[in-house]
């Protein structure tokens, strides 16, 4: 498991450093506690980040459900704001891929690269939900 | 038409979701999500086993008391790591719901504790998903509430009484205001 986790980390920092303008990127569960992550972002940042790209996610979901044509979910959330752009997008089973870059991107090279890597390995981005648990018959 | 805005805060697996749901006349937003092995060890279900779902953004559902007020119910999230979305949520609101279950009471702690601070006018609701074992005396108790605090039961899952919950804070606010305005 380390060494699946550590690979995952790998193509997280081989992200970042082959994209321009790509500087944080972290897989987090949808119910919003990181996975994994890019060194440079430190463990407060991480969490942080999980729980509002979660928010985010569920929030596009809805806009999805309330507005789309019904075929699909989210394709990808981008937030624009003064001194970054923030990427995210559906990974495996359960898991977002979120992608923080600085506002010199080019937001359809980001989009595709965070494609091309769900693409590859979106089988290993993935938190199952939980196994479901006997009810407790009462004493 | 007055429209008023209104917070559902509580702890984890409340009941928060299941009270804008059994309210709402408007299909209400939606942002729950699965709880993954991740949360494992941080979200405690103890006491809610069987809870399989959980909210990461916020609830939203509308209710119109009678033709001259329409609520706008705002659920929020119980975890911890999503309470940067309370302050914004709290902005307009005229009063706060605080879900209390009685299985984990002290995750209520946190909610009563910032209204105290924030100065909001809030209420306690107990919800009841199972039979109640103790009188609200000792819920009074047991969250050292003041007693000008209101506090009743309720059954998050049935609409009558969700909606008697809000009732209940709506006059409270009231109440709150018409007596800063007599003082002043």
């Amino acid at each position: 498991m380390s060494t699946t986790s550590a690979n995952l980390d790998w193509l997280l920092e081989n992200l970042v450093d082959s994209t321009a303008g790509a500087v944080h990127a972290l897989v987090l569960s949808r119910d919003g506690l990181k996975l994994c992550h890019t060194s440079q972002l430190s463990v407060d940042k991480a969490d942080q980040l999980a729980a509002i790209a979660a928010g985010v996610q569920a929030l596009s979901q809805s806009a999805s459900v309330e507005f789309g044509d019904g075929t699909g979910g989210v394709r990808q959330s981008m937030t624009e704001f003064y001194g970054g752009l923030l990427f995210i997008v559906e990974a495996g089973v359960g898991a977002h891929l979120a992608v923080l870059a600085d506002d010199t991107a080019d937001v359809g090279l980001i989009g595709h690269r965070m494609d091309e890597l769900v693409e590859q390995i979106g089988a290993f981005l993935t938190s199952p939900p939980r196994p479901s648990l006997p009810s407790h018959s009462p004493e | 038409m007055e429209g008023v805005k209104i917070v559902i805060v509580g702890g984890f697996g409340v009941g928060k979701t299941t009270m804008v749901r059994s309210v709402s006349e408007i299909r209400p937003l939606n942002t729950e999500e699965t709880m993954t092995q991740a949360s494992v060890g941080v979200d405690q279900n103890a006491g809610v086993a069987n809870k399989a779902m959980t909210t990461v953004a916020f609830d939203f559902g509308r209710i119109s008391l009678n033709e001259h007020m329409v609520l706008y119910l705002f659920g929020a999230p119980g975890q911890e790591r999503f309470r940067f979305l309370w302050d914004r949520l709290f902005a307009g609101t005229i009063g706060a719901v605080v879900l209390v279950d009685m299985r984990r009471v002290e995750d209520s702690w946190h909610a009563i504790d910032l209204l105290e601070s924030r100065g909001t006018p809030f209420i306690v609701a107990r919800n009841n998903f199972i039979a109640p074992r103790y009188g609200l005396a000792d819920v009074r108790e047991a969250l050292t509430l003041s007693e000008e605090v209101p506090l009743i039961d309720c059954d998050a899952r049935d609409r009558e009484s969700s909606k008697q919950v809000l009732i209940a804070l709506v006059s409270h606010a009231h109440a709150l205001s018409s007596a800063r305005g007599a003082m002043s």
